[in-house]
């Protein structure tokens, strides 16, 4: 079977910047990409140069190519299939299903994205958790104070 | 709409990155990728080894190339419009393959 070789290991990637993260408020970097059908979230800013380091066929970790500190998650076949699996990640992308946003113009959609993003930020990762292991127990910790 | 580049892939196929695509699929999302375009067309035109299918669409196909000296791969996610001819819908570092692409050419001597 063709196979492209692995040429970072997972072990390999560091979690000096994720344990800073836990311990102040995280501002998360949020990006939906509706064409390829893939979110990312990050705890630096988006001119941050990363990898993608993929755990499953959804769910990768982001890392900085020089110190190989992991700063961010990437999902893909997001809404394909992603969503199907994850109820509670479902529950918070919706706008369809939001009980508490009274959207009547374009101002109250912004506001409602908004307020969205944090919450499906952390439904996701929360969602990530046991297969991310240590990283996605210290992400839920990050962005819990979001 | 203008065309960040055109190529042809080891396929034979010709492969487009409209502008459009390329700020709205790979800089709004990574910014620090302005600059690479050459690099994007040059994963597709000469992948390492193989041209994949992706995981959940038929109708995706992906390159890989390494940068030299560097532990990491450009990908290249294409889309097919026609036998033949696809568009680039996004590019990115990554240091492996995704589980579940399925190789699709050179073609396999047992299909």
């Amino acid at each position: 079977m063709a196979d492209i070789e692995r040429l970072v290991a997972t072990k390999k990637l560091k979690m000096t910047r994720l344990n800073e993260a836990q311990e102040k408020r995280v501002v998360s970097y949020f990006h939906y990409d509706p064409m390829f059908d893939a979110l990312m979230i990050m705890f630096v800013p988006p001119e941050t140069e990363t990898v993608v380091h993929y755990i499953d066929h959804h769910v990768a970790l982001l890392y900085e190519p020089d110190t190989r500190e992991i700063v961010g998650i990437q999902v893909e076949a997001f809404e394909r299939s992603f969503l199907s699996e994850h109820d509670q990640v479902r529950r918070v992308w919706r706008l369809s299903d939001a009980t508490d946003d009274k959207i009547e113009d374009l101002g109250d959609m912004i506001l409602a994205i908004e307020r969205r993003k944090p919450e499906v930020a952390r439904e996701v990762i929360k969602a990530s958790r046991d297969l991310l292991g240590i990283p996605g127990e210290k992400m839920v910790a990050a962005f819990a104070s979001d | 709409m203008s065309n960040v580049f055109e190529t042809v892939d080891p396929r034979g196929w010709t492969v487009t990155c409209s502008e459009w695509a390329w700020n709205h699929h790979v800089l709004s999302a990574r910014p620090w990728m302005a600059g690479w375009e050459d690099e994007v067309k040059a994963t597709i035109e000469a992948p390492h080894m193989f041209i994949f299918q992706d995981a959940d669409w038929e109708d995706r196909h992906i390159y890989y190339r390494q940068v030299s000296g560097k532990n990491w791969y450009i990908k290249v996610v294409v889309q097919v419009k026609e036998e033949g001819l696809a568009e680039m819908i996004t590019a990115f570092r990554t240091d492996s393959m995704k589980s579940g692409e399925k190789w699709i050419w050179p073609i396999s001597s047992d299909s």
